[in-house]
């Protein structure tokens, strides 16, 4: 008897326990159920089209605790001098260009070059004549030999033309005329006074991001970055800087990372320039909407600033060893455009996330590029106006360019789609980018790039190179099915493909 | 698994999260049938190193996803070698281990 009650008791008990237990069981689902839906109703990538980049999520990184006063990239190791006109890679071309058009036929001797401003810089590089005078060599073999490559790249050109074609529009409109007032041309009333600088750097940031801009910053301007006799709308400029240019808005995009890692016949940057223009034009309409002075900065050469340092001061990423701007979200897969203004901003500090000894230890690049035109020092090997970085030689640089099996023979990106930054925001990516520069040891980065070397195949640097030169149209990897031209086209493949693949 | 896709996704991710209900309890039965003695140290190892295979599985996939194909198949060898060999190990020790009034 007492047993049979005891037993009753502890069947009781349970049946108790299961009935409670499935209660809150069920109301804990109902939360669950409300909560999952709820943040799933505000999920930015809800918004087709403007998911996370309008909501300023592609900035998934948390910057503020890697904030210095100085960018460890931008180590100032001698005297600081002002760019010429001249040190601008497109500046120099762009002339020689106009001049072989009046009949000028380059010669082994920079001294017979026309151009005033351009001799001035080979003067200074006398050792890159050579290369910038092998890369009109290259574009006339380029030219010979592409069209015989057509059936292969036809859709990867079609998609970087149909880009040129936009960026090449006329918004915004080039600046024609005096800053003064060029830059004020779409103020249309009195000014309206933010409550604070912070205000304002709040809302310009989220602007950037509605225009589609992926990252952001803020930063005064320094005079150590803007061009010596460069005005564009004023052949005769000296060496002032409007008074009205007080801060700027620096913000970027990334190319269309499937393309990129295709590098280099089925890559463009245009994509990434075609929309970082935009946003400048847009940016700077809505700035003179309130009132404020905007000069835009765009890609590929309509600037008076040279961006990639002032988007170190302004934090959004480090210098690399293959010289451009690497961003903790996209790597070196970034398209800069700016905005000066004279609106009162809060400005950005730069960040140090270890990426000068990443790039010490890895030398990705500089092993893979074409024209070997990246240091493989150790540590950093030159100084270039006064600031300590990696030797990089753009006129080898820019042989490559001519010479690679893109429509127009310009661009290679092979260095910015093999950096291991440069990955997708996927969730084992994300997950080293937010380890390696947390770890003070330096033993998350040392494994990476153990695994980095070992794991992954990258194509020696010559099969980068056109048939032509003795290369394989190889690319980082291979295109995606949509770039791939014997899917949709009326084509006979005869070529095979040389990169990394989804390995089955 | 379904990428853009706002419905299924979800529900595929609440299916894995109740299957994982599913595996442990099935694991609770063996380590019953063969008088294991778990604790909850047995079961956090036990519980890591399953975590630690799916989590390489799928790491290694992702991979394979994004055109990597040879880091995914090195990844998933290398990873996944280490991992038999430490599951092998992490069995042994709690056959070791099994409370002697039990066996």
């Amino acid at each position: 008897m007492k047993q049979a009650n005891h037993q009753e008791v502890e069947n009781t008990s349970r049946r108790d326990f299961l009935k409670l237990g499935g209660v809150a069981a069920a109301t804990v689902s109902v939360g669950a159920a409300a909560g999952a839906g709820f943040v799933l109703g505000r999920d930015p990538d809800a918004n087709v089209g403007y998911g996370r980049t309008e909501a300023g999520k592609d900035m998934f990184f948390d910057r503020e605790p890697f904030r210095v006063d100085v960018a460890p990239t931008l180590e100032v190791a001698g005297k600081i001098e002002r760019p010429e006109w001249s040190d601008f890679l497109f500046h120099r071309v762009g002339a020689m260009g106009k001049e072989m058009k009046k009949g000028w036929k380059p010669t082994k001797d920079w001294r017979e070059i026309p151009n005033e401003r351009v001799r001035e810089y080979y003067s200074r590089y006398p050792e890159r004549w050579d290369d910038m005078l092998q890369s009109f060599v290259e574009k006339a073999k380029h030219d010979e030999n592409i069209e015989d490559h057509r059936d292969r790249f036809a859709l990867g050109w079609a998609y970087s033309a149909a880009y040129m074609r936009g960026l090449y529009s006329n918004f915004p409109p080039k600046p024609q005329g005096h800053p003064d007032e060029v830059d004020f041309q779409w103020v249309k009333r009195e000014r309206q006074e933010f409550k604070s600088p912070k205000h304002a750097s709040e809302l310009i940031k989220k602007m950037a991001f509605k225009f589609g801009m992926s990252v952001v910053g803020i930063t005064k301007l320094d005079p150590a970055f803007v061009f010596k006799n460069t005005m564009r709308g004023m052949p005769d400029w000296d060496d002032s800087i409007p008074k009205h240019w007080k801060n700027v808005i620096v913000f970027g995009t990334p190319m269309n990372w499937d393309p990129l890692y295709a590098a280099i016949g089925y890559s463009t940057s245009y994509d990434g320039y075609f929309r970082a223009k935009n946003a400048a034009g847009l940016l700077a309409a809505y700035l003179g909407e309130l009132g404020y002075a905007g000069r835009p900065q765009w890609p590929g050469s309509d600037y008076e600033i040279i961006v990639p340092p002032l988007a170190i001061q302004a934090g959004m990423g480090e210098s690399a060893r293959n010289g451009i701007l690497l961003t903790p979200e996209l790597g070196p897969n970034i398209r800069l455009a700016a905005v000066i203004t004279d609106l009162d901003l809060e400005p950005d500090k730069p960040i140090d996330t270890q990426v000068r000894h990443f790039c010490e230890e890895c030398k990705i690049c500089a092993d893979s590029c074409p024209s070997g035109s990246i240091s493989k020092a150790d540590k950093p090997d030159a100084v270039v106006r006064g600031y300590r970085k990696f030797a990089f030689n753009q006129d080898s640089c820019w042989t490559m360019w001519r010479q690679g099996p893109t429509e127009t023979a310009m661009g290679c990106r092979v260095c910015i789609a093999v950096c291991p930054y440069t990955r997708k925001n996927n969730w084992i990516h994300a997950l080293v980018k937010e380890t390696d520069p947390r770890d003070k040891t330096g033993l998350t980065r040392k494994a990476l790039l153990a695994m980095q070397h070992n794991f992954f195949y990258y194509p020696d640097a010559e099969a980068y190179h056109g048939e032509w030169n003795g290369g394989r149209f190889a690319g980082y990897h291979q295109p995606p099915e949509w770039l791939r031209s014997e899917n949709y086209l009326k084509v006979e493949q005869t070529w095979d493909y040389d990169g990394n693949w989804e390995g089955f | 698994m379904f990428p853009q896709s706002t419905v299924l996704d979800p529900l595929f991710w609440m299916g894995l999260g109740a299957l994982q209900v599913l595996v442990f309890a099935g694991a609770n039965r063996w380590a019953e049938q063969f008088q294991l003695g778990m604790n909850w140290w047995k079961w956090s190892l036990v519980g890591g190193w399953w975590a630690s295979v799916l989590l390489t599985i799928a790491g290694s996939f992702t991979l394979l996803g994004e055109n990597e194909g040879l880091a995914g198949w090195y990844l998933l060898g290398f990873l996944g070698t280490g991992l038999i060999i430490a599951g092998a190990i992490l069995l042994r020790v709690l056959i070791a281990l099994k409370p002697k009034a039990l066996s």
